[in-house]
């Protein structure tokens, strides 16, 4: 235990006192997150609409109502409104209809306004509002009177599809109080159209309603990514504190101390399991905030404002991380020691980074809930965990089978370790064997 | 303190690399291991110091078999070899600190031990720069002060003098002799004839593997009848060496 702390203290001492490796280990996935978590819907955008810029809306025959609100919404800012009249859409329609087609189905969103009074006539939209709210104050019956706001997009694409889902959902209901404080006056004064929200003042409730929300659009994100960055900063240090150690011989002057080898491992394996735990949690703190500061709340936003876990639920995940770290750590050793050459330690080291790549992106797309079989595969069942505590379907099973799992693994690729020493502690430089073959 | 036993290595399926050897070293004395290049000199220290495991015979070590108790070896050995570096970031100081705590040399006692090693080498001036800025002489210096921080009974130094200059070189020879008068047992392999001859009291003669000879330099040339130790070396590699 003592020798293992040495080591330990060794290795923190050496991470820490090298600012250019602290950086990679701790900020680079950061920012390397950071940059994603922006880029990404912007990717989505561009390949939906083909441009980089807000998202298109070509509104026809807009009102006075809408042209104000579109200019002064903070949800509007989202969106590059183009406003015409339906003569200038249809002389446009007619004058280029194969590029109507194709801003449709390169995502533009149509909207369209339309009002019609008591006698089935076309009419103002604004003043119909306002006549509809006199009609409902005065207690009369308003008739046929019609105000549609229609939204038009390209049906053949599911990206057009969630981008107008998303352009309702953002307008819709504060377009409609928008309309309502402007022209339901009467109706207002008359007492109607107040809605009574019991916690409406309480800023919990704002929270927790959101927070429903953003727990299921996290569960698509965090898990793969937190995993995913996690592995990145497990294989670089072992790739740094144990391949590296060894090529230039220094494990070696450090195996033949009398410490025991499962103390040299050990310690190597808490440094690791240590920074990357680390990380990981800056990782989680971080997509935690970048989640408190998106109010545009996106459709392509990876983290939908106000995501929050339970103390519980944020332990059951740090407890799942933990183990993780460990499994991840004793996988890089166990490649570390049953590979000599220092350029295919590396690949191979790559190919759980390439594997957890794929699986992020699988997650993110992922509609289906998590399976019991699915709990007995090392390092998955850790994403899968994680994502059920986000979507609010934990159970204790799972988390039992998960941690015995990873932890079993550890304990069998570190065994392994120790008993595949012999010949891959030293590498040597400048000898060859009798086949002239060097023993790199 | 040293006895090897009928020991060959072979890795993986490949042929023998080192073909029954066996040879002793005694307390107080220095044994050399001289051989070309590839003539298995390496891996029999490996072998030796533990970091690898014999294919047949056996090792053992102050009377410890090194596949039985390979930690009570550590403990008594120090190992040194040029492919051995040490941590290019950490300072001479740091390193000293390190390997004297995974050697539980008492806390109060590795200043005082650091203090004496480093005025001996000349290192005290370099004690706080880091390893990659040293010259390759210092960095010798302190890997034979750190290999040999716990005061061991059996010494192996795989070439000990190669890359070094005259001064650094004539410096490591002279304390390879200070610690043979003081009872060690030093077995060191080198393919220069001057060291082997200066410093040996018995040279094994390595080729393809197997010790085709072995005795103190003087000896070797007698029984060879050749004019001096290199062209009795000469002799016994054409007449034993094979090629392919």
């Amino acid at each position: 235990m003592r020798h293992t702390l040495t080591i330990f203290k060794w290795e923190m001492r050496k991470i820490i006192s090298n600012w250019r490796r602290t950086l990679v280990v701790f900020l680079m996935p950061a920012v390397l997150l950071l940059i994603a978590l922006n880029v990404f819907p912007l990717l989505i955008n561009y390949l939906s609409t083909g441009s980089l810029q807000s998202h298109p809306i070509l509104v026809v025959d807009a009102p006075a109502s809408f042209q104000e609100y579109a200019k002064n919404s903070a949800k509007s800012a989202i969106y590059d409104y183009t406003f015409m009249t339906a003569a200038e859409l249809d002389e446009y329609a007619e004058y280029d209809e194969e590029v109507l087609q194709q801003k449709l189905r390169k995502g533009v969103i149509l909207v369209l306004f339309y009002a019609k009074d008591e006698n089935g006539k076309d009419a103002d939209f604004d003043e119909n509002v306002r006549r509809y709210y006199s009609h409902v104050a005065m207690e009369e019956d308003p008739g046929d009177m019609q105000n549609e706001m229609i939204v038009g997009f390209d049906e053949g694409s599911f990206t057009n599809y969630t981008q107008a889902q998303q352009f309702l959902l953002n307008i819709e209901a504060e377009y409609k109080d928008h309309l309502f404080q402007n022209f339901g006056q009467a109706y207002k004064e008359k007492g109607g159209g107040n809605r009574f929200e019991t916690d409406a003042f309480n800023p919990y409730t704002f929270v927790l309603k959101n927070r429903a929300n953003a727990n299921l659009g996290a569960a698509r994100t965090i898990p793969g990514v937190m995993i995913l960055l996690m592995y990145y900063c497990v294989y670089s240090l072992a790739g740094e504190i144990l391949a590296a150690s060894r090529q230039s011989g220094f494990l070696t002057k450090v195996y033949l101390t009398p410490i025991p080898e499962v103390s040299l491992l050990t310690g190597k394996m808490l440094t690791v399991v240590t920074v990357s735990s680390i990380s990981a949690i800056l990782t989680y703190l971080l997509l935690f905030f970048s989640s408190w500061l998106n109010h545009s709340n996106s459709a392509f936003s990876l983290l939908p404002f106000g995501m929050f876990l339970t103390p519980m639920q944020l332990l059951y995940c740090f407890l799942t991380i933990l183990v993780t770290s460990f499994v991840m750590c004793a996988l890089c050793f166990g490649i570390v020691f049953k590979i000599r050459r220092m350029e295919d330690v590396l690949l191979n080291l790559q190919i759980p980074l390439a594997l957890l790549v794929f699986e992020f992106f699988g997650q993110m797309f992922r509609p289906s809930a998590s399976i019991g079989m699915e709990f007995l595969i090392p390092i998955h069942n850790a994403i899968m965990l994680i994502r059920d505590i986000f979507l609010g379907k934990f159970q204790m099973g799972n988390f039992l089978i998960t941690i015995l799992i990873n932890g079993l693994l550890t304990v069998i690729l570190m065994a392994l370790c120790i008993k595949n020493t012999d010949g891959m502690i030293h590498i040597s430089q400048g000898g060859s064997d009798d086949t002239g073959r060097t023993r790199k | 303190m040293i006895q090897v036993e009928h020991v060959s290595k072979r890795y993986n399926k490949s042929a023998l690399v080192v073909k029954d050897v066996s040879f002793q070293v005694g307390k107080g004395q220095i044994f050399g291991l001289l051989g070309p290049n590839g003539a298995g000199k390496t891996t029999l220290m490996q072998m030796i110091s533990t970091l690898l495991k014999p294919t047949e015979g056996s090792v053992r070590i102050c009377g410890y078999d090194t596949k039985q108790a390979p930690r009570q070896i550590r403990e008594r050995i120090g190992f040194l070899t040029t492919e051995i570096k040490l941590d290019p970031l950490s300072t001479p100081n740091q390193l000293y600190d390190f390997f004297g705590e995974l050697y539980d040399i008492p806390k109060e006692q590795i200043p005082v031990k650091k203090k004496e090693s480093f005025e001996r080498f000349g290192i005290t001036p370099f004690a706080d720069k880091r390893i990659m800025e040293l010259s390759t002489g210092m960095k010798q210096k302190i890997s034979i002060v750190i290999s040999l921080i716990h005061d061991p009974q059996v010494i192996i130094f795989d070439e000990p003098t190669n890359g070094l200059d005259i001064l650094t070189s004539r410096q490591v020879m002279d304390y390879l002799l200070e610690l043979k008068a003081l009872g060690r047992s030093v077995l060191l392999s080198t393919h220069i004839f001057s060291v082997a001859e200066q410093l040996c009291d018995e040279i094994a003669i390595l080729v393809d593997g197997t010790i085709v000879e072995q005795g103190s330099a003087e000896e070797l040339t007698k029984k060879t009848e050749s004019k001096n130790f290199e062209e009795a070396f000469f002799k016994l590699y054409t007449k034993y060496h094979t090629e392919g």
